[in-house]
């Protein structure tokens, strides 16, 4: 087999890969600190691409950074009210049905509202973020560059904001005892709300960096949604460091698993690694114990 | 003595209930009616079987429509490929839903919550992909054509109203024997697992074999289910078995009512029927039914059944965490 | 007391509302012809819902504007099919008891595939837009066509890959649904009539890297490469082709030259892209030149395929009834059989014997995003 058609793969495996990785940080995080599994953060990520290229680039002709930003302040609201007004009720369930069940609703009530507010077409953000480098006979393309940069940036904020911030310790400690952590005076439904709009945030990044990548339709992070889930769990559920040796294994091995079986099938290699991690390693790739 | 007078009111209920859905075609010749109701029937069968693992033992099934799509597919196959009659296909379902139930119920004696949500997930999506690849078995997207009806000894139900009243029969059967298992012995083991799992390990009790048991029951409904989808569509195609069919299906659990066997027929009814009904919104009707469907998930969690029994009689596992302290004294 | 008074109550606003939807299924006055419409409103494919909404809504307006057909106006019945089966045949099923004489719909062939029977029990004829030849094998007397089966395009695309463009190794790169296996199929059998060797590479619905599949059609040696392909997938088809440096000619289905799909890429990405399609907006044909006109007035963009396809559907469909002798599903359906030489936006109606009422293709090529019609085959029958 051609070594550079390997590499070509597992460059652009790597890309997928980090995307795949911060969409399973992005509902780890909601469920470390809650215990839920959000069931709608494909839409989360649906609607950061909207609100970003719909809203901002397209209706309203914001320059793109300033529209990063714009885009990140409406997540972060965002995040509060579903946070206020679905994930805490929700949370006082004890069944995690409940939770399944409210944010795949929340899910559809968010692809109809978007389908309402910024129609039915699929469109793009022409030239944005658009370009390649060539390196001998591999190309690599810009966007994928800007992926893993970005992602390796976000991880290292959320380390950051996690491990020395008075706001990440609270965060960690309602992760790991909520009782605990009312009785040492930190607001746990604050603590949550804002967790979850961080988590609202990182959608609106990946939703941004996956334009150039996917068209802008109301399916856009539909596979990536499902295939984070595994990538979490193949890591390591709950751990954030699994989450990326996750997506990143599944990023590259399904892109290399085309030289052997055929394409059609590539999708189940997500899914296929998923079952067999849990059949005979629960704990995931890293081994890490909650 | 008020309770004596309650049991007499509920027969009568039922009674009464299963008499109008006996008429109800006679009144109304509308086809369109009747295959609503169709799907509602065949609905029931697999969110009676859901909530044996799902309402009452608490594991949470996400693949319910990749197990609805080997029975569909199972009895379709046989049907049609093998030319057997449909009977044998249907049993040939309910075959393939016993080995289900044994193979995806191993996985969750080790997994717990969100990791066996997770392997359903998996396990549904590779069985749509499966079905969609497989082209010359499944016929891949172009999907199963010509799925003969069901015959019953000779006589065909080859009318939506032939079907209705077979079905009618095959869910008032399971939803007797349903409501049966619920208030035996293991309809108690299986919420007790729900709710104290270390406690039925110490009564003794075989934790593995019930789960097991739970699980096969879900899947041989489910599959029966899907076989009774195949063969009233008299077609079936991959792309009907998604994610969604399966959000659909808890749904239908929830909405009614866990772990009971009219919430489970109230929630098939509503998630089946109400879309149709909202129709006359236009362009806002699903939009509207997920807001409906939400605002019961956050402020009706136990189901309109609870609106007539109250909370209290679902067990404490459903009641809210700030409730939950009121009822232990119970 | 308080809770029983809520339990009747509830039970009672339940019933209110049972009773006045099922009231609200007015008969259709005897003026008016009702036909049906089934399309995608919701679900995962909206826009084509959308479009196909508009095209008809264009069509019926034109129509009672000119007085209607044989004086009577037509009345659109809009249903919502979600592009799923279930729905589908709930909606067909609405629509065949609700008093249409035709439908239009549902559009993808693998619903078509689920409705069928009910439109041949019913005895009430429909024109959708499906374009997989396997629909023919459903030997349905009702079925019509509106646009050209596979069979042509499939062939179309294939042959002049081999004829004109003189290609020795073609690569398929398909998309494994209804569609594109319809397509493939018919493209691999001429392939093997012609002699010419092919690699296949498939994708799924959805899929959003595609890199796996062109490298193995790239260390193949393909020159040439045949796209068989839903909208979303076709670009981003066009965008790694260009990125991945794999410069051979590209013949797509129909869908690439929408406006639609051309918005979603660059220029350069389908530069010099050849399409196998039915309709383009920048044909000089009087039919279409007025079509895109009046549909730019209404809604201020250029129609496309879907919007074309429907609008001339509900044209011949106008045609028949005219033609028909009495306004019965019936009659209609023999009217429809009938159609000869109808020429309308989306290209001349004839019927033939399985339903099939367009028979040409139009070879395009794009060139800074806009269609060039290169040839437009006719297939005799």
């Amino acid at each position: 087999m051609d070594l550079n058609v390997i590499i070509q793969l597992i460059v652009s495996g790597l890309a997928l890969g980090f995307v795949y990785a911060l969409v399973s940080i992005e509902y780890t995080i909601i469920y470390n600190s809650t215990g839920l599994l959000n069931f709608s953060h494909d839409k989360f990520i649906m609607i950061g691409a909207y609100v970003f290229a719909g809203q901002f680039i397209v209706s309203m002709g914001v320059e793109p950074w300033l529209a990063v930003i714009a885009t990140i302040l409406t997540m972060f609201i965002f995040g509060i009210v579903v946070a206020k007004g679905i994930f805490n009720p929700l949370r006082n369930m004890t069944s995690p049905i409940f939770a399944v069940m409210g944010t795949v609703f929340l899910g559809r009530i968010l692809t109809e509202l978007a389908r309402l507010i910024w129609g039915a077409t699929p469109f793009t953000v022409p030239g944005f973020l658009k370009g390649t480098f060539q390196i001998g006979e591999i190309v690599v393309t810009r966007v994928s560059l800007i992926i893993i940069v970005a992602s390796i940036l976000i991880l290292a904020a959320l380390q950051f904001l996690l491990k020395k911030t008075k706001i990440g310790k609270a965060m960690r400690c309602v992760q790991q005892n909520k009782t605990a952590a009312a009785l040492m005076g930190i607001n746990v439904s604050t603590n949550i709300n804002l967790t979850i709009a961080i988590s609202a945030i990182i959608c609106a990044a990946i939703g941004i960096m996956v334009i150039p990548l996917f068209t802008i339709d109301l399916t856009i992070a539909s596979m990536i949604g499902l295939k984070g889930f595994a990538a979490g769990v193949i890591g390591g559920f709950g751990y954030l460091p699994g989450a990326i040796v996750g997506g990143i294994s599944i990023g590259i091995l399904e892109n290399l698993s085309t030289l052997i079986i055929p394409t059609l099938y590539k999708d189940c290699i997500a899914y296929g690694l998923l079952i067999i991690i849990l059949l005979i390693r629960p704990s995931g790739l890293l081994g890490h114990k909650r | 003595m008020k309770h004596k007078n309650w049991n007499i009111v509920k027969r009568i209920g039922i009674t009464l209930f299963i008499l109008i859905l006996c008429i109800f075609p006679l009144v109304d010749t509308n086809s369109y009616h009747h295959i609503i109701l169709n799907q509602t029937l065949v609905n029931v069968v697999v969110v009676l079987g859901l909530n044996f693992i799902t309402g009452l033992t608490g594991q949470m099934n996400l693949g319910t429509a990749g197990i609805m799509a080997f029975g569909a597919y199972s009895s379709a196959l046989v049907s049609t490929k093998l030319g057997f009659p449909v009977l044998v296909g249907l049993l040939v379902a309910i075959v393939i839903g016993y080995l289900l139930g044994r193979v995806l119920g191993f996985p969750s004696l080790r997994l717990k919550g969100v990791y066996l949500s997770l392997t359903t997930i998996g396990f549904s999506e590779i069985t749509r992909l499966i079905i969609t690849n497989w082209t010359t078995l499944t016929g891949g997207t172009m999907g199963l054509q010509n799925i003969p009806s069901i015959s019953l000894f000779g006589y065909v139900l080859d009318s939506s109203t032939k079907v209705y009243y077979f079905y009618l029969f095959i869910v008032i059967v399971l939803c007797f024997t349903a409501s049966r298992i619920i208030k035996s012995k293991w309809g108690r083991v299986f919420k007790a697992i729900r709710d104290n799992i270390d406690a039925v390990e110490a009564s003794g009790i075989d934790v593995a074999k019930t789960k097991i048991l739970a699980f096969t029951l879900a899947t041989i409904l489910g599959c029966l289910g899907g076989a009774m989808y195949a063969h009233m569509m008299n077609y079936v195609n991959p792309t009907t078995f998604t994610q969604d069919l399966s959000a659909n299906f808890l749904a239908m659990m929830m909405l009614g009512g866990i772990g009971t066997v009219p919430g489970n027929i109230i929630g098939s009814s509503m998630v089946t029927i109400l879309p149709e009904l909202l129709r006359f919104l236009e362009n806002y009707y699903w939009l509207i039914f997920s807001i409906i469907a939400l605002l019961f998930a956050i402020f009706l969690p136990n189901g309109i059944v609870s609106l007539f029994t109250g909370d209290r009689r679902l067990g404490r596992f459903w009641i809210t965490k700030t409730k939950k302290g009121e009822s232990s004294h119970e | 007391m308080k809770s029983k008074f809520k339990q009747i109550s509830s039970i009672v606003l339940i019933c209110i509302i049972l009773v006045l939807t099922a009231c609200s299924s007015n008969s259709g006055s005897t003026d008016e012809i009702q036909i049906g419409l089934s399309t995608a409103m919701t679900g995962n494919f909206p826009l084509a819902g959308e479009r196909t909404k508009q095209g008809v809504e264009l069509a019926v307006k034109e129509i009672n504007a000119n007085g209607g057909v044989n004086g009577k106006k037509i009345k659109l019945v809009i249903e919502d099919d979600q592009n799923t089966q279930t729905t589908a045949v709930n909606v067909v099923t609405k629509l065949v008891n609700s008093g249409v004489v035709a439908v239009i719909g549902p559009h993808t062939s693998g619903n078509v595939a689920a409705v069928s029977d009910i439109y041949k029990n019913a005895k009430i004829p429909f024109i959708t837009g499906g374009a997989s030849p396997k629909l023919t094998a459903l030997g349905n007397p009702y079925l019509f066509r509106a646009r050209p089966s596979d069979t042509i395009s499939g062939k179309v695309a294939a042959t002049y890959a081999v004829e004109t463009l003189g290609a020795k190794k073609v690569g398929i790169s398909f998309n494994n649904n209804d569609f594109g296996t319809g397509g493939r199929d018919v493209i691999k059998a001429t392939l093997e009539q012609l002699g010419i060797p092919y690699v296949e590479a498939g994708h799924n619905s959805g899929d959003k890297d595609l890199t796996g599949q062109l490298m193995q059609l790239k260390s193949a040696g393909v020159d040439l490469i045949i796209s068989w392909t839903d909208d979303a997938e076709v670009a981003l088809t066009s965008r790694q082709l260009y990125e991945l440096n794999i410069k051979v000619p590209v013949i797509a289905s129909a869908g690439v030259v929408m406006d639609q799909v051309l918005n979603l890429v660059e220029p350069e990405y389908v530069e010099n892209w050849y399409s196998v399609t039915d309709f383009v907006s920048s044909n000089s044909r009087q039919e279409v030149v007025d079509f895109v006109k009046n549909f730019n007035d209404e809604y201020g963009i250029d129609p496309e395929l879907y919007a074309s396809t429907y609008y001339s559907a509900m044209y011949v469909l106008a045609d028949a009834i005219e033609r028909a002798s009495e306004t019965t599903p019936e009659k209609i359906r023999e009217a429809l059989t009938k159609t000869s030489e109808l020429s309308l936006p989306e290209g001349v109606y004839t019927a033939d014997a399985n339903g099939d009422m367009l028979h040409e293709s139009i070879i395009v090529q794009i060139k800074s995003k806009k269609s060039v019609v290169l040839d437009i085959v006719r297939l005799g029958d």
